[in-house]
């Protein structure tokens, strides 16, 4: 047992320095609250934070001197655990994806961590080892890929394996990533942290500047108003432009036989496989200001792979035009490469479409425009501009199939195109509604592995005949008759 | 247009179903409880308070009486060779089909309720949902989760 090896020692700072970031957000609220009550209640946040940060540095010690593993003959040997000791033997035909990826701090230390993640681990699907060098992480990686390629190909591959040299290679060209930069939908959600943030800035700045700053152009208080919201617009837009910019830098894919090594990120490197056979379905998303300009967003959902901060999908092109889609998938997932035909929804739906987009809205403007009137019924502006939404809602809703594939196109805010192969589709229903029986409509969804949990696609108020065909065409038992 | 589904649950599911849903609506009893609570306290006009409890009436009427039968009547299920059929629902209807081929477990559950009444549910679990089959005869439950895991077993995916 003498081969047991550690992580890297700065595993320790790597892990504390990671804890400390998650621990940012909720230091800081304390921090505001804390200044603004009294000074004991202040210094009493203070104790417990440095409690804190103590506890969280002997775990990483804990974990450090605890963390062990092994690789021999394509299998992983891992045992951790400060009180409860946890062995686990990873063997490689059970490896869903290899994601190695260089963060902000293991680049301090030029370390890499690997993630690995395994069919149906249950609680625990992946293995992390957060601070080991590159030569390591590809040795481990060459080692448990190892048997998988022999297995289907010859030897030569395994020298190709030593020198690997890729079938197929996208990049991502740098006045895409700009365009990508310029209309991330990153916006919407920056704009509210950035406009969070702004409310506390204000208390912080000097009277004297802020003064001077805003008398300029606050000759009315309506200026004001739209000098803030200009300013948090153009604020949070610089933030997504940087951070999509250092997201997708030095975006590539290659291709490997049935393997995808997607890598990306300028300061963050990440890097992660996914095997053809896995992937699930295909997202293609527009959000509302690539859509006018022709591009959109690919996403996989796999079994296996995927990030939190993707909802469990994985970028597979950042931004694209159709052409270059289908040219991308041609090389990549030939199987998905095609021109997806999409029979709209009925015309009869656009009523229920309206009223779905904005029966909310119009309610809560009624109620509290009867409550504050008469600015409550300016509210009757936000319904309008779901009932446009509404509208594009039906326009963009619809279905397809053809003998092996099923899409849908649905639009929340961007439209998505979701497409899955009918081997990979999990189980399929058809909802209807009183109401939509009146109207000879009905729901129809289908459900996909994505990750570990399951993900389910909507698409409302298609012609019921449709929904129907869907249904049988995913019937291995097709009892076609007529009621 | 398919066929619907040809199984239907036990009979015994309607007293069970009609239970829960009576014991569920002992929450909703709790609006105008709350407000006669108010009452007693507070001067707030008594009229609410016949609306709240006529209210509840309609509910517990609705749920309890009218709507188990015809929920029963529209719960449809068959397990074919190669796929699962189910069809539910009475205000929304649903209609779901499993292949066979994507069963990775079934399991038959029983919590008191449905124990006392000597049924049990069936569950299917894919890699991606569960569904479930509720209120089956205790023999029906066991014949059904051995056929499907049989089933199952012999269809492999293409």
């Amino acid at each position: 047992m003498s081969d047991l090896k550690r992580l890297h020692i700065a595993a320790i700072f790597v892990s504390f320095l990671s804890a400390l970031r998650s621990f940012l957000i909720p230091f800081i609220i304390s921090f505001f609250l804390g200044s603004s009550s009294e000074p004991i209640g202040f210094f009493r946040f203070e104790y417990i934070w440095i409690a804190i940060l103590v506890f969280i540095f002997f775990t990483g010690i804990g974990h450090w001197v605890t963390f062990k593993y092994r690789i021999i003959a394509g299998e992983l040997y891992i045992q951790r655990g400060i009180f409860v000791k946890k062995k686990r033997y990873i063997q490689q035909h059970r490896v869903q994806s290899i994601d190695i990826t260089a963060g902000l701090f293991q680049r301090l230390f030029g370390l890499v961590k690997l993630k690995i993640e395994t069919a149906g681990g249950g609680a625990e699907p992946e293995v992390n080892l957060i601070a080991i060098s590159r030569e390591e992480a590809e040795g481990i990686r060459a080692e448990l890929k190892k048997r998988n390629a022999v297995t289907d190909q010859t030897e030569r591959l395994e020298e190709k394996l030593d020198k690997p040299e890729a079938d197929y290679t996208w990049k991502l060209k740098t006045n895409h990533l700009i365009i990508a930069a310029l209309t991330s939908s990153g916006l919407g959600l920056t704009i509210s942290a950035v406009a969070a943030l702004f409310s506390q800035i204000e208390q912080f700045l000097p009277e004297m500047i802020y003064d001077q700053v805003f008398r300029f152009f606050a000759s009315t208080e309506i200026m004001l108003i739209t000098t803030f919201i200009v300013i948090i617009v153009f604020i949070s837009w610089c933030i997504s432009f940087v951070g999509t910019l250092l997201k997708y830098g030095g975006f590539t894919i290659e291709k490997y036989e049935k393997e995808l090594v997607i890598s990306r990120g300028l300061i963050e490197k990440r890097q992660l496989t996914i095997h053809s056979n896995n992937v699930t379905a295909i997202r293609v998303v527009r959000n509302i200001f690539r859509q006018p300009l022709g591009f959109g967003t690919v996403y996989v959902e796999s079994a296996g792979g995927g990030t939190n901060d993707e909802q469990l999908s994985t970028v597979l092109l950042p931004i694209a035009k159709e052409e270059e889609m289908i040219a991308a998938f041609a090389e990549l997932l030939p199987d998905y490469a095609r021109e997806y035909k999409v029979e709209s929804v009925p015309q009869r739906s656009l009523r229920r479409f309206f009223i779905r987009a904005s029966i909310a809205p119009f309610i809560a403007t009624v109620v509290i425009g009867a409550l504050v009137s008469p600015y409550g019924y300016y509210g009757f502006i936000a319904v309008a501009v779901c009932l446009l939404f509404g509208f594009l809602q039906y326009n963009d809703a619809g279905s397809g199939f053809d003998h092996t594939h099923l899409w849908l196109r649905y639009r929340k805010i961007s439209q998505i195109l979701v497409i899955s192969n009918k081997r990979k589709i999990q189980s399929a229903e058809i909802r209807t509604s009183i109401l939509q029986k009146r109207y000879r409509l009905a729901t129809f969804r289908f459900s996909i592995l994505s990750s570990v949990i399951g993900k389910s696609f909507t698409v409302f108020d298609v012609d019921k005949k449709e929904a129907d065909k869907m249904l049988n065409w995913y019937s291995a038992h097709s009892k076609t008759t007529i009621e | 247009m398919r066929l619907e589904p040809s199984q239907f649950l036990s009979e015994k599911a309607l007293p069970v179903w009609r239970l829960r849903a009576f014991v569920e609506s002992l929450f909703v009893a709790l609006v105008p409880i709350t407000y006669g609570i108010i009452i007693y306290f507070f001067s707030v006009p008594l009229w609410i308070l016949w609306i709240l409890l006529s209210g509840y009436i309609i509910y517990v009427v609705l749920t309890v009486v009218i709507i188990p039968p015809l929920r029963w009547k529209r719960w449809r299920y068959d397990v074919l060779a190669d796929e699962i059929d189910l069809q539910r629902g009475f205000f929304i209807r649903k209609r779901t089909l499993i292949p066979m081929s994507r069963v990775q477990h079934v399991d038959t559950e029983q919590g008191p309720l449905l124990r006392r009444y000597k049924l049990a549910a069936v569950s299917i679990s894919t890699a991606a949902t569960v569904h479930q089959i509720p209120s089956l005869t205790i023999e029906v439950a066991d014949e059904l989760r051995d056929r499907i895991a049989e089933l199952a077993a012999v269809v492999e995916d293409e």
